[in-house]
């Protein structure tokens, strides 16, 4: 899976924005706020990732437990899903 | 059929000297010079065919396109007119429906959009606003239509006669060296209060309607405010890109808070207090009054 084309994620004051353009603008306007987690998550996933590849990849980058990693990259995956926004 | 019925050149030579007179002169003065830094060539013409590949709208106002050489078009979820920009979005064509019925509203509405994209190319951007202006600083409340900005300029007016209104729809951000300079524009929606300046920028006010005055710091979904404020073309990654910049430079440069407002004499004494203490006060989380 990985996030579709045309958002532009770009750090914003003490946070992320994700902001879409193109044909992305069309389905979703305005724009998503992420934190530092989020935002990690959002740009390891503009390539093809598995679950496992992004739990691996919080691990290695954040003092998190496997099942905390796992469950919040479960979580994050889930809303990205919901709101249309991977490529499956 | 189709027909052009007025072809006109916008020429605006800077920002000193601008005055709300001349506010539409771009549709008055067929003066320019092609090669001047702020030029639009706007081109009415009517016709009485949808434009092929007109979009649906998605219960927005506008819709868009992008066609094979980068150019950019607004639609009018109806079909009624289209405003098409070329890629550097330095002239703009608005078609209109012969049977559109406030010609001049349209041409309002979207070269006031073309002029804000072009401000992204020229190092500024422009902020759907009311840009307050009092000894040669500026704040901008900033608020969806009908959220009370002209009420709340016009208590702050009240308490102290002094703050100028420098424009009520669409001022301009440019920064210069560094600085971030507020400037009234042409487009000053039905205002006639506005003066004619330039004043440099302290403070962006998110604006909201409560029954009492409230003033608070940015929180979290002040960007996502902000963004809705600033006009920006999204087919273009780069000019997108561009209004990012340019809300990072404004958080890099002013205070941004937020201030719920019940529009009455006291709102504006609360307001002013607060820009006369440069907002400094608004460090802890809340302020009431």
């Amino acid at each position: 899976m990985k996030i579709k084309d045309g958002f532009l994620l770009r750090p914003l004051a003490d946070t992320h924005v994700v902001v879409p353009v193109g044909q992305a603008a069309l389905d979703l306007r305005g724009m998503i706020t992420l934190n530092g987690t989020g935002a990690f998550l959002w740009k390891a996933l503009e390539t093809e990732q598995t679950e496992q590849a992004l739990i691996d990849a919080l691990l290695a980058h954040y003092q998190v437990t496997q099942e905390t990693a796992a469950a919040d990259v479960a979580r994050f995956v889930e809303l990205l899903r919901a709101n249309e926004l991977l490529e499956l | 059929m189709r027909g052009t019925i007025a072809q006109r050149t916008v020429a605006l030579d800077g920002f000193d000297g601008w005055s709300h007179e001349a506010a539409f002169a771009p549709f008055a003065v067929p003066s320019a010079d092609g090669e001047a830094d702020w030029c639009m060539t706007v081109r009415v013409q009517t016709h009485l065919d949808r434009p092929e590949g007109t979009p649906q709208g998605r219960g927005k106002r506008t819709a868009w396109i992008v066609d094979d050489d980068g150019n950019g078009a607004l639609y009018h979820t109806r079909g009624a007119f289209v405003l098409r920009f070329d890629a550097a979005f330095s002239r703009c064509l608005l078609t209109l429906h012969a049977d559109v019925p406030d010609a001049d509203v349209l041409r309002y509405v979207y070269t006031a959009q073309c002029f804000a994209y072009h401000m992204l190319t020229q190092q500024g951007c422009c902020v759907h606003s009311a840009a307050l202006e009092k000894d040669g600083h500026a704040i901008l409340l900033v608020g969806p239509s009908g959220i009370g900005k002209s009420t709340l300029a016009t208590a702050c007016q009240t308490v102290d006669p002094s703050v100028r209104v420098l424009c009520e729809d669409l001022p301009a951000v440019r920064f210069e060296d560094g600085t971030p300079m507020v400037y009234g524009t042409p487009f000053c929606g039905n205002d006639t209060r506005v003066a004619d300046g330039a004043a440099r920028l302290d403070a962006i006010v998110l604006l909201s309607q409560a029954s009492g005055n409230r003033l608070t710091v940015a929180d979290h979904s002040a960007p996502a405010t902000l963004m809705e404020a600033i006009p920006y073309p999204v087919w273009s990654r780069p000019l997108t890109d561009a209004a990012i910049a340019r809300m990072q430079s404004l958080y890099d440069t002013v205070a941004i808070c937020r201030f719920e407002s019940d529009g009455t004499t006291a709102a504006g004494e609360r307001l002013l207090a607060a820009w006369r203490a440069d907002f400094k006060e608004e460090g802890s989380p809340s302020h009431e009054n």
